[in-house]
């Protein structure tokens, strides 16, 4: 039964709030369509915060992705133990930037005092939704290798019985309980998804990247 | 706070998935990789009316600790071993689990209000003669060099081995003296059903074939000799390579924040 909440129950749940609430907010309420960037009351953490966790998360979800959909490809690269050690290496130094940069994200908006005043609930939430899933991640990138191969046959066909209306869990409910756990937290970040500042990551500011650095001008500066 | 109330919350619900398990539970984790209950013999025999045929006791200990009646040589033992030859290899049940195992069992014997129709199998596989693995080959598959022509996942994936080349997967067990512990036949019986948790599933459609089981026998009966068993095993750079990259990284983050001043 709780495999049932966990592989079909949460997952259709959070997809359907994805996909119905996210149009209908982009539709009405665009105005706060915003990541809510707090770089102008806290600068100097926020380098050790946002650019860790953000490159991180980014290529990561990006590996989940390609592993999902185009399995067999990634199976081909996986052949060879080299390619094995080299691409886990890769990720694994992913799964740390996004474990590092979410967890300083964290304690940034703890310590500053004037950014704790202005932090709603949710973005405590957020955080530590982020934290828990970016931690759950690398703890089985570390003790349940190689996830990247295991992860071929098992999650992928099962988030395709998923997809295709015919969910199949007996494939991943003998996975252990981090598996689990990391499954949870990530459909839970989905079902976040339409409601709150996640909503920035359907924009990739692909723009941004060429654009020159941001320079702040100040009439007169003190030594920070 | 009340968010990291509803987060502890659902950590509380989930810790809770790995306990609580039932007979039934047990015998598909531990047993159910040999043992059907109904419907012919694995690469064990056929467990119903078991509770029947065996003196519970008797079934108990051989749950538990199978060494034991080997070195007291029991007759019954004795001759399963002869008959489907090698041993129940101890597979670390406790007290407590045996017993609900069995009780588990007792509901597939004869005064059982349950009935499941019996396909009688003949208890030997109708062999072939066995083919000639290559273990080079079978080592290839189990890192995945090789790919299993069904498309089954290499065994690496999960599994570690001795001589393998690589640290191999942790989510299940080491298979370096799988050829000790099951002998040729039954590892040729465990590697035709899989019938594992997960494996069982993943391999649903993928079975190997009679050559890529007969590789996979010789690559673990060299692994499992005694030249193989003094190699120490191959230290492999994982994770520290991932701990090394990322240490890199954060150091082109430092130069970066560094660029604008």
């Amino acid at each position: 039964m709780l495999d049932l909440i966990i592989f079909v129950i949460i997952p259709y749940f959070a997809i359907a709030l994805a996909v119905f609430v996210t149009p209908y907010r982009y539709l009405t309420n665009r105005l706060d369509w915003s990541a809510f960037s707090t770089q102008f009351l806290e600068r100097k953490k926020l380098v050790w915060g946002s650019i860790p966790w953000h490159y991180g998360v980014i290529l990561i979800l990006a590996g989940h992705l390609i592993g999902f959909l185009f399995p067999s490809a990634v199976q081909s690269i996986l052949s060879g133990i080299e390619a094995i050690v080299a691409m886990e290496s890769i990720a694994l130094t992913l799964g740390l930037l996004a474990l590092t940069g979410s967890l300083v994200l964290l304690l940034r908006r703890f310590s500053s005092g004037i950014l704790r005043n202005i932090s709603g609930y949710m973005d405590w939430i957020l955080l530590l939704l982020v934290l828990y899933q970016a931690g759950t991640g690398v703890y089985m990138g570390i003790f349940a290798r190689w996830g990247m191969e295991w992860y071929l046959h098992t999650a992928v066909p099962w988030l395709y019985s998923l997809l295709t209306l015919n969910p199949d869990i007996s494939i991943v409910s003998g996975l252990p309980v981090i598996f689990k756990l990391h499954v949870t937290g990530a459909f839970l970040i989905l079902a976040l998804l339409p409601f709150t500042k996640f909503v920035h990551f359907l924009f990739l500011p692909l723009d941004f990247i060429k654009d020159p650095p941001l320079l702040y001008r100040w009439a007169f500066r003190k030594k920070l | 706070m009340r968010g990291i109330i509803t987060i502890l919350f659902f950590m509380l619900i989930f810790s809770g998935v790995a306990s609580a398990q039932t007979g039934e539970d047990i015998f598909y984790t531990k047993c159910a990789g040999c043992h059907k209950i109904g419907g012919g013999d694995l690469s064990g025999p056929d467990l119903q009316g078991v509770t029947d045929r065996r003196d519970i006791q008797w079934i108990k200990t051989i749950i538990t600790n199978p060494d034991k009646l080997v070195q007291e040589n029991d007759p019954t033992m004795m001759e399963l071993i002869a008959r489907y030859g090698f041993q129940m290899p101890n597979l670390g049940v406790s007290d407590e689990e045996a017993d609900k195992i069995i009780e588990y069992l007792k509901g597939f014997s004869a005064g059982a209000p349950r009935e499941t129709p019996v396909e009688k199998q003949p208890a030997e596989q109708p062999s072939a003669p066995a083919l000639e693995g290559d273990p080079i080959s079978g080592k290839m598959y189990f890192t995945g060099e090789k790919r299993f022509s069904a498309g089954g996942p290499p065994c690496i994936s999960c599994h570690s081995a001795r001589g393998a080349g690589i640290q191999g997967g942790t989510l299940a067990p080491d298979l370096s003296d799988l050829y000790g512990k099951l002998g040729e036949k039954g590892l040729r019986g465990v590697l035709q059903t899989l019938q594992f948790p997960v494996m069982k599933d993943v391999y649903k459609n993928k079975k190997l074939s009679e050559e890529e089981i007969a590789d996979m026998i010789a690559f673990f009966k060299e692994t499992g000799s005694k030249a193989q068993k003094k190699q120490v095993k191959s230290g492999g750079m994982y994770p520290i390579s991932g701990v090394m990259l990322f240490l890199v990284a954060m150091g082109i983050i430092w130069l970066y924040s560094r660029r604008v001043k």
